[in-house]
């Protein structure tokens, strides 16, 4: 059966998902045969551009030790960023989206302290924590907190008074309220901010090892960019967006999951 | 606002007590009274003003390519519908893509410049700015068209008396999303690469171990990112009244 797919108009049109297909392949064929034709005129300096083929020869450092190493490293920083930030988060949006004086004097707090660049707090984070992985993952997890904490404060706003009267009518406790009416509620807001979460968490754990690090998946690019490995700083760059989409999907559909049952 | 007033005191006042007696090291968590000192310093020499200008100029600069481009890039998803079903996922894999960690690229082409930023905070703005453009365009209620076309209404009027008026709102609030994301990034390329404005004044006061510096060059950070985005929120409101 045709593909079909319901445009703005209302009207469906049959085998459009074919046209979808051939339409990318040709925009994807167009724009390497562009990149290919900048990288072999000449208009850059010798490297700049690198041709396809060299590009797709330096994704063979992902079978080198090394980058193992390096990747270990920045998967041990990403996974503490995303625990501390997530736990952190929750508790903070808990208690930000309560009704309570404190989430009214804090939710401005976070609201606008949200939108800073959080790498810019790397220099206090070196003071604190060193050289070695702490500003790392210091950095990873104050990126992920205010996803998550404003996406559960919203969601924790959002559970209907109405259930936690009737509970405590029947006189639950504050224990049993929160475990068996708030907590099963901000379930999927807290998937939705761990999956905004991890994207930052992955962007300042990356960027804090360009800056200061020995180790990790940004450093390996910082590297590769002042010894002039163009191909491989390309490489590592198309295999750490790569890892991030893969991280997205997955968050995506933990959450349609969730979601659906 | 009494409770966090009261709450910035007590923690301003610790702060001040530990270090002025050595509980914790100024090389950790400089003082607050230094920190207000060196802040004043960076106001009365005008540090501040510079830096927030050459920012705020990186800014407008990225935004205004980003707006020009994201903008017609949303019109052509609109105006054509397989174009849209192609390249929509695109998009929306560039906008949650970390497209920041593309500076170093962009060192390699245009050096350790003005250009560099400018090319990542256009890098940045561009996807939201699209996808709130697209969305405008097809939120609109069909109703809309098919009165404007029962009224004989050319495609120019169509166009730009019912299409660009009732896409306004969204295009206005991608826009200012766009504005967030092409700032954020400008800070971040400054603070890495050393140069520009204040991304640069946190990088330069850390280099020197002023912790005091480094402080207040953080909290200008903070201060302008947050009125930056509260003054481009309330414009956007008041742009849209209803």
């Amino acid at each position: 059966m045709a593909e079909t797919i319901l445009t703005s108009s209302g009207l469906q049109q049959p085998g459009v998902g074919r046209q979808t297909l051939i339409l990318r392949a040709c925009a994807a064929l167009v724009i390497l045969g562009c990149w290919e034709a900048v990288a072999r005129s000449g208009l850059f300096y010798e490297g700049v551009v690198p041709r396809l083929y060299d590009i797709f020869r330096a994704f063979s450092i992902v079978v080198s030790p090394d980058f193992r190493t390096h990747f270990a490293a920045t998967m041990l920083e990403l996974a503490s960023s995303v625990v501390i930030g997530g736990v952190m988060g929750i508790f903070a949006g808990v208690i930000l989206g309560g009704r309570s004086i404190v989430a009214d004097a804090f939710h401005p707090v976070i609201y606008y302290l949200a939108p800073t660049p959080k790498i810019v707090f790397l220099p206090i984070f070196f003071a604190l924590f060193g050289v070695y992985l702490g500003p790392k993952i210091a950095v990873g997890s104050l990126s992920a907190f205010f996803p998550i904490a404003m996406s559960v404060a919203s969601g924790r706003r959002q559970v209907n008074i109405t259930y936690i009267k009737v509970m405590e009518s029947y006189g639950a406790s504050r224990q049993e309220v929160l475990i068996k009416a708030i907590m099963p509620a901000l379930v999927l807001p807290a998937i939705t901010g761990l999956r905004l979460g991890v994207g930052l968490a992955i962007v300042g754990v990356l960027l804090a090892e360009t800056k200061i690090s020995n180790v990790g998946i940004g450093f390996l690019a910082m590297q590769s960019y002042e010894r002039f490995l163009i191909p491989r700083l390309y490489a590592v760059l198309l295999l750490t967006f790569l890892f991030s989409a893969l991280i997205n999907a997955g968050l995506y559909a933990l959450e349609a999951r969730y979601v659906r049952n | 606002m009494t409770l966090r007033f009261a709450a910035f005191v007590v923690v301003v006042t610790t702060l001040e007590v530990v270090t002025t007696f050595g509980w914790v090291s100024p090389l950790s968590v400089a003082r607050p009274s230094a920190i207000l000192s060196r802040l004043w310093f960076f106001v009365i020499d005008g540090t501040a003003l510079r830096a927030t200008l050459v920012t705020f100029g990186e800014t407008l600069v990225a935004a205004s390519i980003a707006v020009v481009i994201g903008v017609t890039l949303g019109l052509l998803l609109f105006r054509y519908e397989a174009s849209d079903r192609a390249f929509r996922g695109w998009v929306a894999a560039m906008a949650s893509a970390p497209l920041v960690l593309l500076f170093p690229l962009f060192l390699v082409v245009f050096g350790r410049n003005y250009g560099t930023i400018v090319a990542i905070g256009v890098v940045a703005g561009i996807p939201p700015i699209t996808l709130k453009t697209r969305d405008g365009f097809y939120g609109i209620h069909p109703v809309i068209l098919n009165v404007g076309k029962s009224f004989g209404a050319s495609r120019q009027f169509t166009f730009w008396k019912i299409l660009v008026p009732s896409a306004a709102p969204a295009i206005i609030n991608g826009i200012r999303v766009g504005l967030i994301f092409t700032l954020v990034n400008v800070v971040a390329v400054e603070f890495l690469i050393s140069f520009g404005g204040l991304g640069q004044l946190v990088g330069d006061m850390s280099d020197r171990f002023d912790m005091p510096g480094a402080y207040s060059a953080i909290f200008l950070v903070i201060l302008v990112s947050a009125v930056f985005f509260d003054s481009t929120e309330r414009f956007e409101k008041w742009l849209r009244p209803y």
